[in-house]
């Protein structure tokens, strides 16, 4: 493909519906198909004329897709969640763009249009630079933090076709929660985006409460560190009848007199923090939900709307000002935090080897390059123009590997939800 | 008896540096301090350990095992269901029987659900306990993510939140002081003495902070209430710091009688464990040996 003059930006819409390859024509239009559903099988255009179209006027005056984030404690059922989420809203006909934010996750059951597994290699990471598991995941997404402003770009354009962007996130949330790279990522997101912050946590662990008001404390702690609204989804209940959650969130004494029959000396910490939570609950949107059978995606999928229209008239206003005052300041600081994190990557061992490298079309010439550039005195045109090739590669490995897996999605799912049967 | 710190916090936040420097700490003052690691993913760290976890299980051979099938997060639970299976067949021995003032630290793993969602480290308090052991748990959390009101509440709460859930008395120390720029150490200088009402109403007016002023009140509340959330400083440079936060350890364990001003926050201790007074005599004079500006 032609490197595209400067002021395009290259994505995977354009790469699926530009790539002319006859080979892999056919597996193109199916990931295209299963992408946009039914819904838009009209927009078939080179998508580089949307870029230029007006964003889309449906509910309100959304500058973007909504963008969910789905966070929670390992094992909380967060991917069965996601998959849910999207089956829904693929039967609605919106199917989400999802982006998987795992690195060493297995396979999810789902479709994902973005997946860090083919920007980052995981094991990669671990062997470069010769660490755990949990520093690894830590700098895979560091590594996928330096390319988000990309991504970012992909979503932009994708505002004609989703109107939803589903975020999955590692299962150790403190990673994603505590972490410079995290903060980037949603907070880029937010000051574009309207984003839901989904906090999924399962019902069968929290009969206990003390780990139902430590659970509740942890999701009062993310409202405060990203500022995002927030949805507490109880999963599982299919596996657990869940009154008794819904009667502690709403009723204090009932609560409290479930505290009373244990006998610890937290008992009246846990019990004066549950009076503060009070205040919380009342704020906060949170359903019932079961990723198994389905129950109560309607009261989610209000709960999300509610916190759109939510971040319109709370959260906009303060992301915009952030973004209007402190551009400058933040631009220059997030550079500086990326610049100081490829550093960092760079000196601490060889980013480049951790990024996918196309291995099939070996000698195509398409790598991901991180920081060499650079960091090497190039000048101004050359550096543009390895920018270009850059991108395009970037969008190329995501849109090799989503074909790869849409393929493989649709074995799995049968001729599944998209009716595509183009495969030979 | 014996006491023994909980070392714990998110990934990354400094827990082994802590550690280390810890050692280094005790030597010097020539206090008898062991570290063990219980963290099976751990990659380095720069203390000798007493024990080792992953001499028993490594995360990376449960994840590269073929039968399980399991990722980082799974495989680290895995090889933490492992130890605490076989903690008084693998760590008893390998931290030996007790003697008096027994000091070990135990380095823990990141992953903040294994205190807030599942009772493994419950479990292992509760052996720590059958083992004469009294605990301060050590709640680390890095400086950089605190730096103005809201997100100081945030820590708070994940400090909280594990706080609430093991049952132990706690400190929270914020690591990587010594990282922080002039401003930003300026602005945290409020934190370590907080006042939350105050913090918040210094926050610009936005409809966010408006929306949530209730709720922020309420928080303070909780917190000023039990002030028990306060954050020790940790510059590793100055070992001034260091010794305040043994110090502060030794307050909340009892470690010396004298000292035990703070204690009545905390669980009491056994009457037994009350008369146990020839120890506390001989940990007391041990402090006054050392060098503590208080």
């Amino acid at each position: 493909m032609d490197v595209k003059p400067d002021s395009e930006r290259m994505d995977i819409g354009d790469v699926v519906e530009n790539v002319d390859t006859a080979a892999t024509s056919n597996q193109n239009s199916q990931t295209a198909k299963i992408g946009d559903s039914t819904e838009s099988t009209s927009e078939a255009g080179p998508s580089s004329a949307s870029a230029s179209e007006e964003p889309m006027e449906d509910e309100g005056d959304h500058n973007g897709p909504i963008v969910m984030i789905m966070v929670g404690m390992a094992a909380s059922g967060k991917t069965s969640l996601t998959q849910r989420i999207t089956s829904e809203l693929m039967r609605k006909g919106t199917p989400p763009y999802i982006i998987n934010l795992d690195p060493a996750c297995l396979d999810p059951p789902y479709p994902v249009n973005i997946d860090i597994r083919d920007v980052v290699k995981y094991k990669k990471v671990m062997e470069v630079y010769n660490l755990g598991p949990n520093g690894a995941i830590v700098t895979s997404l560091n590594l996928f933090a330096t390319k988000f402003d990309e991504v970012i770009n992909i979503i932009k354009q994708k505002r004609k076709t989703h109107q939803y962007v589903l975020i999955d996130t590692p299962g150790q949330i403190e990673v994603f929660m505590w972490s410079a790279s995290g903060s980037i990522i949603t907070e880029s997101l937010a000051a574009l985006f309207p984003t839901v912050m989904i906090y999924v946590t399962d019902l069968i662990s929290n009969v206990n409460p003390i780990t139902f008001i430590s659970n509740m404390t942890y999701a009062c702690s993310m409202l405060y560190k990203s500022k995002l609204p927030l949805i507490v989804t109880l999963n599982k209940c299919d596996a657990i009848d869940p009154t008794f959650a819904k009667e502690w969130i709403t009723d204090f004494d009932a609560f409290d007199s479930a505290l009373q029959s244990r006998e610890e000396y937290t008992s009246n910490l846990a019990s004066s923090l549950a009076l503060g939570l009070e205040e919380f609950y009342n704020k906060i949107e949170h359903v019932v939900v079961s990723a198994y059978d389905g129950f109560g995606m309607d009261d989610f999928h209000n709960a999300v709307q509610k916190s759109v229209n939510e971040y319109e008239t709370v959260y906009k206003p303060m992301y915009q000002k952030l973004v209007e005052e402190k551009k400058a300041k933040t631009m220059k600081k997030q550079k500086q935090q990326l610049g100081k994190l490829k550093k960092d990557l760079h000196t601490s061992g060889d980013a480049d080897s951790c990024f996918v490298v196309p291995g099939r079309d070996a000698g195509t010439g398409m790598t991901l390059r991180l920081d060499n550039e650079s960091d090497s005195s190039t000048d101004d045109e050359d550096a543009n123009v390895k920018e270009e090739n850059e991108e395009e590669s970037f969008s190329q490995v995501l849109n090799k590997e989503a074909t790869r897996r849409s393929e493989k999605y649709t074995d799995d799912q049968g001729q599944g939800a998209s009716g595509a049967s183009s495969k030979i | 008896m014996r006491f023994a710190q909980i070392v714990m916090g998110p990934a990354g936040t400094g827990k082994s540096t802590y550690c280390g420097h810890l050692e280094k700490h005790a030597q010097a003052t020539k206090r008898a301090i062991r570290i063990v690691n219980l963290d099976p993913a751990a990659e380095k760290f720069d203390y000798e350990p007493l024990a080792d976890v992953r001499n028993l299980i490594q995360v990376e051979d449960v994840m590269e095992d073929e039968e399980l099938k399991l990722g980082p997060n799974g495989a680290l639970l895995y090889c933490m269901n492992y130890l605490m299976d076989n903690l008084e067949e693998w760590l008893l021995p390998e931290i030996g029987e007790e003697y008096d003032g027994d000091y070990i630290i135990f380095d823990c793993p990141g992953q903040i659900e294994l205190y807030t969602h599942m009772d493994l480290m419950k479990r292992f308090v509760k052996q720590l306990d059958q083992w004469n052991f009294r605990v301060c748990g050590i709640f680390a959390m890095d400086a950089h993510f605190l730096t103005d009101g809201a997100k100081f509440i945030a820590g708070s709460l994940v400090a909280l939140s594990t706080m609430v859930n093991l049952e132990i008395p706690h400190m929270n120390i914020l690591t990587k002081m010594d990282l922080l720029g002039k401003r930003d150490r300026r602005n945290i200088e409020r934190f370590l003495e907080p006042d939350a009402h105050d913090l918040l109403k210094e926050e610009a007016e936005t409809p966010w902070n408006a929306k949530f002023l209730e709720l922020s009140e309420a928080l303070g509340k909780v917190l000023d209430d039990y002030s028990l959330v306060k954050f020790v400083p940790l510059d590793i440079r100055k070992s001034s710091n260091m010794e305040n936060i043994l110090l502060i350890a030794d307050m909340v364990m009892g470690v010396s009688e004298d000292a035990d001003v703070k204690v009545k926050d905390f669980e009491e201790p056994d009457p037994e464990e009350e008369q146990d007074r020839d120890l506390d005599r001989e940990f007391s004079e041990y402090l006054g040996t050392l060098n503590v500006n208080d």
